[in-house]
């Protein structure tokens, strides 16, 4: 396989990746932020 | 020419907004110096591998990894292949990261301290603010130049646009720490990501992969292809940044931040693992950037008129003179097209006939023109309204950045230099009101060294030696640390004091190390110091366990 050819697998692999964590950062984000939050809450409260 | 107009500063200013908004209310939830600096150990895959993604993109990564691209081509991809590896392999194995998220300690030189001595804490802790501080320092910089380029703000008002993203960072970091800093980063992110794709997209549509690949074959020189053949590059470079990266993700105060607020040392090495595929889009994808702005302005470029009778040397001499001119005009109204044939003919000529001096300022200015292609080519091809959007991903990711990294170096000044200075026990309330006046102190410094330093050689080079002055040496100690048993504290000195010394071999312009030999130094060097000084000096309670 020539390096251009290489260089091309590369960078369409690595966006394609990008574009799919992003997206499973973005739906499963949420959820994880209230938890931190409700988690935090109770020693708040606490002092 | 610009085409950033009032919808793109109001999409701006609004994304601005809402990030200090998020990153202040959730201010109420920091009770103390663990929530402050590692949230409570409460944080999760997907927004760990967000706020550590965010944290390490910003417009400066944009920029210099764009620069990269520009000058050496496809080559430089082989840094984004370098970093998916390092970075998988951390989270499979859970090398380093796992033993430190267990010790439950919320700095790297805090490590130091419970395996060597609070000397080695103090010690790491200085050339940890000290590198990270040069580190950072040139970020300003840089940015202002992307900001000024792309929305079309005058030279006079620029240092006033830095002050406002670095006090919208440095307020909602001061208030909320880690809690504030895993929250905005999430959103930080999205934006970011989003704006990265615009503008991967839009290169593409401008130029076409088959242009960028025809312009490094036609203007690399031979190079830009083949990573181990680029004089620039090659086998040492490789290995360094093999060893540098592996650093990077173990010891990296901001990146160490994540992994010790991460819920359990499972999430850590989750985190990582999905982290290794935007880290290589976070190199690969802004390299590319820069290839398309090397199509883009060579696309627009007139070939110049042969000159078959011209003496060689004249004609250096000539164009010389030409580009110091024409640098001051062309390049400040974006005309890279102008600029570029003549260099190109200057580099031949110059290597041909051993011109070195004319050489040398040849580089320059292509390294001049690499940092600001990218951003002339984005200004020249996106329309109102996407500008905006991009702006928007843009200082999403240099605020996230700044407070990432705000946070990460204010911590270990007030933790392990200051705190340990003082010769006693801080309440938690002290520390965290000296942690904040640190993230204060910093704003301030880099605001002023942004001022004044120039930046010797492309920024990546520059970025990687100032952190490689006590990656090297921390990742060496570190590991000797947990895996080897004679590794003594005056051994954990020496390492420190060698391996920075190599690196700064490339940053004072007299002694004018390569960046790889710098790089390789700074590594051979600590280790060596480690060994001796630990076989030479061993701690006392080492020596005496091993003779009971």
């Amino acid at each position: 396989m020539s390096w251009q050819a290489f260089w091309a697998i590369v960078f369409f692999a690595s966006l394609a990746g990008f574009v799919i964590v992003s997206a499973l950062i973005a739906v499963h984000g949420v959820a994880e932020i209230r938890e931190l939050l409700d988690m935090l809450k109770p020693g708040r409260e606490k002092r | 020419m610009t085409t950033f107009g009032l919808l793109d500063w109001l999409i701006t200013a609004a994304s601005l907004i809402v990030t200090l908004a998020v990153g202040v209310v959730v201010k109420r939830h920091v009770g103390n110096i663990e929530d402050f600096l590692v949230a409570n150990r409460g944080m999760g895959t997907y927004v760990g591998t967000a706020s550590l993604v965010s944290t390490e993109i910003g417009i400066i990564t944009y920029m210099y990894q764009a620069q990269f691209g520009f000058l050496a081509g496809f080559s430089a991809f082989v840094v984004g292949l370098v970093t998916i590896l390092v970075c998988y392999c951390v989270g499979r194995t859970g090398f380093v990261i796992t033993r430190l998220r267990e010790m439950e300690i919320m700095t790297i030189p805090e490590f130091f301290e419970r395996r060597y001595t609070r000397g080695v804490r103090i010690l790491a802790g200085i050339l940890m603010a000290f590198g990270g501080s040069l580190n950072l320092g040139i970020f300003p910089i840089i940015e202002a130049r992307f900001l000024s380029i792309t929305m079309g703000i005058d030279a006079r008002y620029v240092g006033w646009t830095m002050a406002v993203l670095l006090l919208v960072a440095l307020v909602y970091t001061a208030v909320g720490g880690m809690v504030s800093l895993i929250v905005t980063n999430y959103v930080q992110y999205l934006l970011l990501a989003a704006g990265t794709l615009i503008v991967t997209v839009a290169c593409l549509r401008a130029t076409g992969w088959t242009a960028m690949t025809a312009a490094v074959t036609a203007h690399g020189n031979g190079h830009g292809f083949d990573p181990f053949r680029d004089p620039d590059l090659g086998p040492a470079f490789v290995l360094w940044q093999l060893l540098l990266w592996t650093a990077f993700m173990t010891v990296w105060q901001s990146v160490a931040m994540r992994t010790f607020s991460t819920r359990d040392t499972r999430t850590g090495r989750k985190i990582f693992t999905l982290t290794s595929v935007l880290f290589l889009g976070r190199a690969v994808i802004p390299m590319a950037w820069g290839i398309a702005a090397l199509a883009f302005f060579w696309a627009r470029a007139e070939p110049l008129a042969p000159r078959f009778d011209a003496d060689p040397r004249m004609e250096i001499e000539r164009l010389d003179r030409e580009l110091a001119r024409d640098f001051e005009t062309e390049l400040p109204r974006g005309r890279i097209e102008a600029l570029l044939p003549r260099l190109e003919r200057l580099e031949t000529l110059a290597s041909t006939a051993g011109a070195e001096e004319a050489l040398a300022r040849a580089k320059g200015r292509r390294e001049e023109l690499g940092m600001v292609a990218m951003p002339w080519m984005l200004a020249a091809i996106l329309p109102t309204g996407v500008m905006g959007l991009m702006m928007a991903g843009m200082l999403a990711a240099s605020v996230s950045t700044y407070a990432g990294y705000f946070l990460g170096w204010s911590s270990v000044i007030a933790q392990d230099i200051v705190g340990p200075c003082l010769g006693r026990e801080l309440s938690g309330s002290a520390r965290l009101q000296i942690t904040r006046l640190m993230v204060v102190a910093l704003t301030a410094f880099i605001m002023v060294w942004s001022l004044v330093y120039d930046v010797p050689g492309p920024a990546y080079f520059y970025l990687q030696v100032t952190a490689n002055l006590f990656m090297a040496p921390t990742l060496i100690t570190v590991v000797a640390g947990l895996y080897w048993k004679r590794a003594s504290s005056a051994g954990a000195a020496l390492a420190f004091v060698l391996g920075a010394a190599a690196s700064l071999g490339y940053l004072l312009p007299d002694i004018g190390l390569s960046v790889a030999t710098a790089g390789n130094a700074s590594w051979a060097l600590a280790a060596l110091g480690l060994w001796l000084g630990s076989l030479a000096f061993p701690d006392r309670r080492a020596a005496s366990s091993e003779a009971a």
